[in-house]
């Protein structure tokens, strides 16, 4: 079993979702399955190949440095859950 | 103390002076209303793509080459994941496996000696916004305009011993940057900052300390301070038998001590791979031997040549290469008064005397670069005297007045004319007959006075030269 | 209910009726609509409709079209869009409870397309939450019943196109949802080289795979559609450009010596024996046309599925980590400390499926297991473009089934299984590679196969070419109607 409930427990801090107890068994047992299959993977001989990031070889992929944007605060922040002032409003944060 | 060693290694994050974000067309200018240089992009909506700034690339690889940096034919960009309000994507967007520059250096001097810092790469990623505490309502609030602003990050080797050290590779570094135009270098505005990594060792160790990570100094004296206040918590720790950890800390200038940083800098994970939204990055030999023929000339090349060509003093020659900005007030000075040293003297002085009185850096200055050889031309002219000029540049310096205008409209043209300077002459002696008896008593300091009465009457713009002889005659006349 | 594709009118007939004045734009969108009302209580297609919004856009294409405007073939013609795509001003919701009340402030280049060709966008599509599935039952709305079984689910897209009510769709595909989605109900989809059709706007899943493609019931539609869609867009780096598709050389496509490769793996699948058998049929049709077929052994097919797993969960638990709750979207209402924030609004807001892809990927792309897990996988996705690549030096198109088994049941699904569904279509993704699905085949239950046309990187017109022929000598018709 490699999703110990250590491993469980940093991969939901890491996720930021926290699991119900009532799930958490259930859930590791369907991702370990699940990484089981994946470990099938391991037995292919990838020798020689690099991993391949882009399908296309493509580079240098610029935009130019101008200002196209205009100041659209109100229609932005339109969805927030949360504002004041112009601002994204969220609780205290702690650095 | 003694028996420790403080070694440290720099991270220094530069704002690159781009005029739109690294991703996005939004402006990277700061100091607007908040959120008002944002887009669905930068503000980490569902949909969006990044597009490249290509001038960051250039800005990049300009600041690599004056930084003696290897070049990196291929680069590409990474995300790095941690969740925090000032990063709407969540992720920040950084070159950690292939950076833009690597092994570089730059020459410091520091405590009289010269040393060379290894610069270990320096990569390309983008700003996080800005929160800010809400006391009222008890919140935080989210300004997304530094967001995606592009910055370089430059890492150096653990190679620093000494605060002084790390000040002088700070002031060169910003000096070095400024000249090349990549980065205003503003500290208090956040363009320029440096995180310290610092650990502390017995003398003779081979084996480095527990390291801690350093942020948030706004300035090179708390900068300073906090290097020595980590160096003492440190030993304190190593000599109580305390164990330390690896982490980041937050330096409070106002209690002087370090705070380890509870959220986003203590990630365990970052997660790191490569963005598959942005293409990689190649930068030919063409390319870099163009961005190399359009460096400008760097403070060190700048400073030889000072001494060698307008025989300037080492020491003024480089206080004026310290910074660019200095640097374009003294080069157009001089140039139009076509006398460097003279212009050298007024920035050495007047200038830096101007900027100590109004705290303000260098980059802060406002007027019109033409003013200062302006006013050194009437003054040897003998248009205006010396105290004048000294007036007009405070003046200049204050609200940008031309300064041509500001001598006339306040009617400061000096007077040399002795038709309109013997009346007052006249007239001063008439009212101060002590310090004339004085004077004919053989007390000539007193002649001194007489000027500074003269002078006073003439509202300042006499020619020293021209009342001292008027005063001589008028009172050999006294004798009688 | 029964499908009745005879009296679903191409896009381009619409188009043409619209254009010669013989039918009016607002009377058929104002027909589109009530079609769609009238049928959504059963079919549930649709997430979101815009009659309103559709309405205006009637009378404005009408009026451009009056005044002979430049407008597309397709001018007038009601359209659909998969909810993963942005609509401006008009809710997007990613079939996700984070985004149940999002509304874009910027449409996708694909569906500004669209509306600049004077189509007419009448709803959106539902869809698996963020794209994470193939036949909407990730979907925090609920799955899409299957057009010929309520009992069963269907790509709301292709069901939507099946059932009649609209003509076609714009769908979004990463490990093969457009293609089975398709395949499921019965209708022609066809996924284009990666980065053809603009990003820009699609809620990203997995970005290194993901591409928007047409649905409809007709082939010729999808290739008219696509040539609306495609074209390189400054936003997205990794869009290229392919040329537009010929429609008027489309009836000289021969099969009659067309290299068609079927790698072995796929042959080995564990498939349902009727897909099996339709697949078969579909070779035979073929090959009596004059179509060579051959199979080859492709290196690293077999794991193209764990590679696609792990590429897949480890993009999309990045690209889905923005979706926390602080700047729009869902934020749960009793969290009152920012790491609340953070857990409960992912905690409730992502569907179980999510949740656990994104876990996943975590797990994936920690920094001790990154080279073990994701570095491998691009590696195994190497091998699988490379032999793709050398396959098409000898091949012109790659076939096979496109999801192992028929429509699958509405019942608790795990995420194993439906990875495993993607057998046949994951490759395609993983190199890049445009393919279409086409009707091969339907039981007497109404479910159908498709059959999966891979072509080398460019190559939409040959298989767009390809699949017309197939379509037009009865390949996909032949065991309708219970003949099997």
């Amino acid at each position: 079993m490699r999703f110990t409930p250590e491993v469980l427990l940093d991969l939901e801090e890491q996720s930021k979702i926290r699991l119900s107890d009532e799930r958490r068994e259930k859930v590791a047992s369907e991702m370990e399955a699940f990484l089981e299959c994946v470990d099938a993977m391991k037995k292919t001989d990838t020798e020689g190949m690099e991993p391949l990031y882009h399908i296309f070889p493509t580079t240098n992929v610029f935009r130019e440095d101008e200002v196209t944007n205009t100041n659209r605060r109100e229609e932005l922040l339109e969805n927030a859950p949360d504002q004041k002032d112009g601002y994204f409003k969220v609780p205290v944060t702690l650095e | 103390m003694a028996n420790f060693e403080t070694v440290m290694g720099i991270e220094v994050h530069v704002e690159l002076s781009t005029k739109s974000k690294i991703f996005c067309g939004c402006s990277a200018r700061f100091g607007d209303e908040a959120n008002a240089h944002v887009c669905e992009g930068c503000a980490g909506m569902p949909g969006t793509l990044p597009t490249l700034n290509r001038r960051v690339v250039e800005y990049a690889v300009r600041a690599g080459l004056a930084l003696n940096c290897e070049i990196s034919r291929f680069s590409r960009f990474d995300r790095k994941s941690y969740f925090y309000p000032d990063l709407p994507a969540s992720y920040q967007v950084t070159q950690l496996y292939h950076p833009i520059c690597k092994n570089g250096h730059l020459d410091i001097v520091a405590d009289g000696k010269t040393k060379r810092i290894g610069i270990n790469r320096i990569h390309i990623e983008e700003d996080a916004g800005k929160l800010v505490h809400d006391d009222w309502d008890d919140c935080s609030l989210v300004d997304y305009n530094r967001c995606s602003v592009p910055l370089i990050e430059i890492v150096s080797e653990p190679d620093f011993r000494s605060a002084d050290e790390v000040v002088a590779y700070l002031e060169k570094l910003k000096a070095t940057l400024q000249y090349l135009g990549v980065s205003d270098c503003k500290m208090q505005e956040g363009s320029m900052r440096a995180d310290i990594n610092l650990s502390v060792r017995p003398v003779g160790s081979e084996k480095f300390g527990v390291r801690t990570e350093m942020k948030n100094m706004a300035s090179l004296k708390s900068i300073a301070r906090a290097i020595a206040g980590e160096t003492r918590r440190h030993i304190d720790a190593i000599e109580s038998g305390e164990t330390l950890i690896q982490e980041t800390r937050r330096w409070d200038d106002n209690k002087g001590f370090s705070f380890a940083m509870r959220n986003k800098e203590n990630a365990k994970d970052y997660k790191y791979f490569p963005d598959p939204n942005l293409m990689p990055v190649i930068v030919e030999e063409e390319y870099i031997r163009e961005i190399r023929a359009s460096l400008p000339e760097l403070p060190e090349e700048k400073k030889a040549r000072y001494i060698r060509e307008f025989g300037l003093p080492e020491y003024d020659a480089d206080i004026l290469t310290g910074s660019r900005y200095l640097v374009a007030v003294f080069e157009r000075a001089a140039d139009i008064c076509k006398n460097p040293k003279e212009a050298s003297n007024w920035v050495m002085t007047e200038l830096l005397k101007l900027l100590n009185d109004a705290q303000m850096q260098p980059e802060d200055m406002k007027f019109s670069p033409d003013s200062l050889g302006t006013i050194l031309n009437m003054l040897t002219e003998g248009k205006i005297n010396r105290a004048v000029a000294k007036k007009t540049f405070a003046e200049v310096f204050e609200s940008d007045v031309d300064p041509v205008d500001y001598v006339r409209k306040n009617g400061l043209m000096q007077v040399s004319d002795t038709g309109s300077i013997e009346p007052v002459i006249r007239e001063v002696l008439d009212a101060n007959r002590k310090a004339v008896s004085e004077y004919l008593a053989g007390n000539e300091k007193s002649i001194q006075f007489l000027i500074g009465q003269s002078m006073k009457a003439l509202r300042g713009k006499g020619d020293p030269q021209v009342v001292r002889d008027l005063l001589i005659k008028g009172l050999d006349e006294r004798k009688g | 209910m029964s499908i009745s594709r005879q009296n679903v009118e191409t896009a381009r007939k619409t188009g043409q009726e619209f254009r010669s004045g013989a039918v009016p734009i607002s009377e058929h969108i104002e027909k589109t609509i009530s079609g769609i009302q009238k049928e959504e209580p059963r079919n549930h297609c649709f997430v979101t409709l815009f009659e309103e919004q559709a309405h205006k856009a009637a009378i404005r294409v009408a009026q451009k079209l009056r005044s002979k405007e430049d407008c597309s073939l397709l001018a007038g013609v009601p359209v659909g869009v998969d909810d993963t795509m942005m609509t401006r001003g008009r809710r997007t919701t990613c079939g996700s409870g984070t985004l149940e009340h999002f509304i874009p402030t910027f449409s996708a280049t694909a569906v500004q397309k669209l509306e600049d060709a004077g189509m007419i966008i009448v709803g959106k599509l539902n869809t698996d939450e963020f794209s994470m599935g193939s036949l909407t039952q990730t979907s925090f709305f609920g799955p899409t019943s299957h057009p010929a079984d309520e009992t069963r689910v269907a790509g709301a897209a292709a069901a939507a196109v099946a059932s009649g009510v609209i003509s076609c769709a714009l769908a979004s595909d990463t490990g093969g949802a457009l293609r089975q989605a398709s395949a499921g109900c019965g209708v022609c989809g066809i996924r284009p080289t990666y980065g053809a059709v603009s990003r820009l706007g699609l809620a990203a899943f997995a970005s290194s795979m993901d591409q928007i493609g047409p649905i409809a019931s007709d082939i010729r539609d999808c290739a008219e559609i696509l040539n609306i869609i495609s074209g390189k867009d400054p936003c997205d780096s990794t869009s290229v450009e392919i040329d537009k598709i010929d429609l008027s050389r489309i009836d000289s496509f021969s099969l009659s010596g067309l290299r068609i490769g079927i790698p072995s793996v796929f042959f080995e699948s564990d498939t349902d024996p009727f897909v099996k058998a339709s697949f078969h049929e579909a070779l035979d049709a073929l090959r009596s046309e004059g179509a060579v077929t051959e199979t080859f052994s492709l290196k690293g097919l077999d794991q193209a599925v764990a590679a696609y797993a792990v590429i897949s969960c480890a993009e999309a638990s990045a690209n889905l980590s923005r979706i926390d709750g602080i700047k729009y979207g869902f934020r749960a209402p009793e969290a009152k400390t920012l790491s609340e924030v953070y857990e409960r609004t992912r905690s409730v807001g992502f569907g179980s499926d999510a949740q656990k892809r994104i876990m996943l990927g975590n797990y994936f792309l920690s920094a001790e297991r990154y080279e073990e897990y994701y570095l491998r996988a691009l590696r195994v996705k190497a091998l699988i473009a490379k032999g793709f690549a050398s396959a098409f030096r000898r091949y012109d198109v790659i076939l096979s089934p496109v999801s192992p088994s028929l429509a699958p049941k509405k019942e608790p699904y795990d995420t194993l299984s439906m990875f495993e569904e993607d057998f046949f279509t994951v490759p395609a993704s993983l190199a890049g590679l445009p393919a279409a699905s086409v009707p091969c085949g339907k039981n007497p239950d109404g479910l159908s196969v498709g059959l999966q046309m891979i072509g080398p990187h460019f190559s939409e017109a040959k298989i767009v070419g390809a699949a017309d022929a197939f379509l037009r000598i009865g390949g996909g018709q032949k065991t309708q109607g219970g003949q099997k």
